[in-house]
C-alpha cells in the first residue's frame, strides 16, 4: 500500500494537471494499492509546513519508511521514471 | 527529478556521524530540486513560513481561474480597503448599482448606502475586522437611486500586511418578487375563499381554473378543471347564458353585469343567480379567460315575492276597507239626518203637550244625533284624506294657506283676542287641500284648548333632513307626557266633554303628512303649551 500526499495550490493550471496525471498513473499502475490526499496549501498551510513542502505541486510518497518527493513536473511520463508506477 | 529522505528518527535511536551527512545530503538534494523547479517554472505556488503563519505566494496565471470565476459568478463582488474604498469590483457589482468598473474603483462603498443601512453594514465590517465575517440583508441604493435589496457577507482579508474587506453582494431583487408573487397568490386565494359571492375563472376553452369556496358550494358538482356549462347549467328566458356566450362577449371585450339565470341543482333544486362577467386580458393583447360572479339570490328573490305579495293583499284590503268605510258613513248620514230632523219636529209640535222632562230628553236626541253626524263627517274626511285628489300635486304656498286659514277663524281670534306670529313660510309640494287641512285643525286646536291667558300663537319653518320642518306653538293647556302618542290615534279625545270635537282632527293631519313621507309629532308641557312640528317636501328657498 503506498500513501501518496500531493499538495496543490488551489485550481492553478499545474495543480489540476498534477491531479489529473497523478490519479491517471495511479489507477493504471496502482490501482487497489494505494492512497491518495490532495492537499490545497491555502486552505492548510499548516500541514504544508509540517511536510517542509516550500514549492508547489509537490507530490509525497511514504514507501518502506522512505519519504520520497516528486516536486514541479508531475507530468506522467516523470511520475512513471521516478518509480510511481511500480 | 527525484530525492530521497530518511525519516528523522532513525533506525534505532543511534544516530552517527555518517547519518547525519547521509540526511543532509538528502536535504540538499531536495532543495536543488526545490529550486531547480521553481527556476524552470514548474512551480506555480511557493509556501513561505514567516513569524506570522505560513503564507502562500502564487506566481503567474495560478490565480487566474479565481479571477475567472469572481468575473463570471452571479454575486456582486468588491473588495475594500478600511475606509471603504473601492479597489476591485466586479461587473456584477457594477452592473447592480448600474455603473461601469473602471467608475467605481477609487470610490467609496458608502455612496451606495441609504442613510439608515450605512449602520447595519458598518456593524457587518467591524464583525468581519472582529470575527473575520459578517453577513446579513441590506438594501443598497444604486446610481439610479433605486433600492436594491442584497445579501452582503463581508470577510476580512490580509494581504502583505494590508488589512481588506471583500464584500460579496447577492441580489435578492428577484427572490422578493418571487416572495410577493406567492403572497400575491395567497392573498388572491384568500379573497376567493372569503368571497360571500361565486367566483370562477375559465380559460378561453372554457374550463374553471379558479373556484372560490362559495362557487364549489353553489355548484354541488365537480367545479376545478370542469367545464363552466357543466358545473353551472344556467338556464334564462331571453338568449341563453353559456360559455359560448360569455367567452364571446369576452372576445368583443364586453362584460356582462348581473343577468338573471337559473340553475338546476343535481337534486332537482333550483337556484336563482344573479351572473356577471369579465374579460381577462393579458398585456400582449391576448384573452386569458373569463372572471364569472354567481350571486345566489334565491333567498332574495323569495323574500321579495313574498313581499310583493303582502304588499298587494294590503293595498287590496285597504281599498275594501275605504270602500266600507266610505259607504257606510255615507249611508249612515241619512238615517242620522231624519233623526234628528223628526226628533226637532217632535220637538216643535208637541212640547207644550209633553212636559219639561220630555222636552228636554228630546233635546238630548236632538244633540247626540248632531254630534253623531260631525262624527260621520270627519270619518268620511279621515277616510279620504289618504286618498290623494288625482291630479299632480302643484306647489302650494304655505303663506296664502295660513292667511286663509286666519280669515277663517277671524271672529274667534278678535273674541278670545288671540295673537298668530308667522315667519316666512315655505312653497312646499304638497296638495293645497291637505295643507289647508293640517292649518286648520293645529291653529283650531291651539285656538280650542287656549288656557286662561289670551292664545299666544306662533308658526315658523326650517330646513331638516332636505325637507321643510313647520312648527305650530301655543301657549294652551299644554298635553302631558302620557298623551302625547295617543292624541294622534282616531277618536282619541283628551279633555272629556268641555271642548267640542270628535278627535279626529290630529289622526287626519298625522295621515296626510305621513302619505307625503314626512312626520307629525308634539312637544309639549302639560299647562305650558304644546309645539306641533311637521315635516313635508318642499325645494329650498
Amino acid at each position: 500500500m503506498q500513501k501518496l500526499r500531493l499538495y496543490i495550490a488551489g485550481s492553478s493550471p499545474r495543480s489540476i494537471r498534477a491531479i489529473q496525471d497523478v490519479k491517471r498513473v495511479c489507477e493504471s499502475h496502482l490501482a487497489g494499492r494505494y492512497s491518495l490526499e490532495v492537499i490545497d496549501i491555502y486552505q492548510e498551510p499548516r500541514r504544508a509546513a509540517e511536510d517542509r513542502v516550500v514549492a508547489v505541486p509537490t507530490l509525497i510518497r511514504h514507501t518502506h519508511g522512505l519519504i520520497r518527493r516528486i516536486i514541479g513536473d508531475l507530468s506522467e511520463a516523470a511520475l512513471l521514471r521516478q518509480g510511481l508506477g511500480g | 527529478v527525484a530525492t530521497m529522505s530518511q525519516t528523522p528518527s532513525g533506525q534505532n535511536g543511534q544516530i552517527t556521524e555518517q547519518d547525519r551527512i547521509h540526511e543532509l545530503l538528502a536535504r540538499l538534494a531536495e532543495a536543488d530540486e526545490t529550486i531547480r523547479a521553481i527556476y524552470s517554472g514548474e512551480v506555480d505556488a511557493v509556501l513561505v513560513n514567516s513569524s506570522t503563519g505560513a503564507r502562500v505566494y502564487t506566481l503567474e496565471g495560478a490565480d487566474h481561474p479565481y479571477r475567472v470565476m469572481v468575473e463570471q459568478m452571479h454575486e456582486g463582488t468588491v473588495t475594500l480597503d478600511p475606509n471603504h474604498l473601492i479597489l476591485y469590483a466586479n461587473p456584477q457589482f457594477a452592473a447592480l448599482m448600474k455603473m461601469s468598473a473602471e467608475a467605481l474603483t477609487g470610490s467609496n462603498f458608502d455612496r451606495f448606502l441609504p442613510p439608515g443601512d450605512s449602520n447595519l453594514f458598518a456593524a457587518l465590517a467591524e464583525a468581519a475586522a472582529l470575527h473575520g465575517y459578517g453577513s446579513g440583508e441590506v438594501n443598497l441604493a444604486d446610481a439610479g437611486g433605486d433600492t436594491v435589496p442584497a445579501r452582503v457577507s463581508v470577510t476580512r482579508l490580509e494581504v502583505a500586511e494590508v488589512q481588506t474587506l471583500c464584500v460579496i453582494v447577492s441580489d435578492l431583487r428577484e427572490q422578493r418578487r418571487n416572495e410577493a408573487v406567492v403572497k400575491e397568490e395567497q392573498l388572491s386565494r384568500l379573497i376567493l375563499d372569503q368571497a360571500g359571492e361565486g367566483i370562477v375563472v375559465i380559460d378561453p376553452q372554457g374550463a374553471v381554473v379558479r373556484c372560490s369556496a362559495s362557487a364549489r358550494n353553489l355548484s354541488g358538482r365537480p367545479v376545478l378543471l370542469n367545464h363552466f356549462d357543466n358545473a353551472f347549467p344556467l338556464q334564462t328566458p331571453g338568449s341563453p347564458l353559456n360559455t359560448r356566450r360569455i367567452l364571446c362577449a369576452a372576445s368583443a371585450r364586453e362584460r356582462i353585469r348581473g343577468r338573471e339565470a337559473t340553475m338546476l341543482h343535481p337534486d332537482g333544486r333550483h337556484s336563482s343567480l344573479l351572473v356577471s362577467a369579465s374579460p381577462l386580458w393579458s398585456e400582449s393583447n391576448q384573452l386569458l379567460g373569463c372572471v364569472v360572479t354567481l350571486t345566489d339570490i334565491t333567498e332574495r328573490k323569495r323574500a321579495e315575492e313574498a313581499q310583493m305579495r303582502q304588499a298587494e293583499e294590503l293595498v287590496r284590503s285597504n281599498s275594501d276597507l275605504r270602500q266600507f268605510a266610505y259607504s257606510a258613513s255615507h249611508d249612515l248620514r241619512e238615517p242620522l239626518r231624519q233623526i234628528a230632523v223628526f226628533s226637532e219636529l217632535l220637538q216643535k209640535r208637541y212640547q207644550d203637550t209633553l212636559g219639561d222632562d220630555a222636552g228636554s230628553l228630546i233635546q238630548h236626541t236632538v244633540d247626540a244625533a248632531h254630534r253623531m253626524e260631525q262624527l260621520v263627517k270627519d270619518l268620511l274626511t279621515y277616510t279620504q284624506a289618504a286618498d290623494s285628489p288625482q291630479e299632480a300635486v302643484e306647489p302650494t304656498d304655505t303663506n296664502e294657506v295660513v292667511r286663509q286659514t286666519l280669515e277663517l277663524y277671524a271672529a274667534e281670534i278678535a273674541q278670545c283676542g288671540a295673537r298668530v306670529d308667522c315667519e316666512r313660510l315655505p312653497v312646499l309640494d304638497v296638495h293645497e287641500v291637505h295643507v289647508t287641512q293640517l292649518f286648520q285643525n293645529l291653529i283650531g286646536n291651539a285656538l280650542k284648548y287656549r288656557g286662561e291667558a289670551p292664545p299666544l300663537i306662533s308658526i315658523g319653518a326650517e330646513r331638516a333632513d332636505g325637507m321643510w320642518k313647520i312648527a305650530v306653538a301655543d301657549n294652551g293647556i299644554g298635553i302631558p307626557p302620557d298623551y302625547q302618542v295617543q292624541i294622534f290615534g282616531l277618536f282619541q279625545r283628551l279633555h272629556g266633554g268641555g271642548k267640542s270635537g270628535s278627535g279626529i282632527g290630529l289622526a287626519i293631519c298625522q295621515k296626510i303628512v305621513q302619505r307625503y313621507g314626512g312626520r307629525l309629532w308634539v312637544e309639549s308641557e302639560a299647562g305650558r303649551g304644546s309645539r306641533f312640528l311637521f315635516t313635508l317636501p318642499g325645494p329650498n328657498y
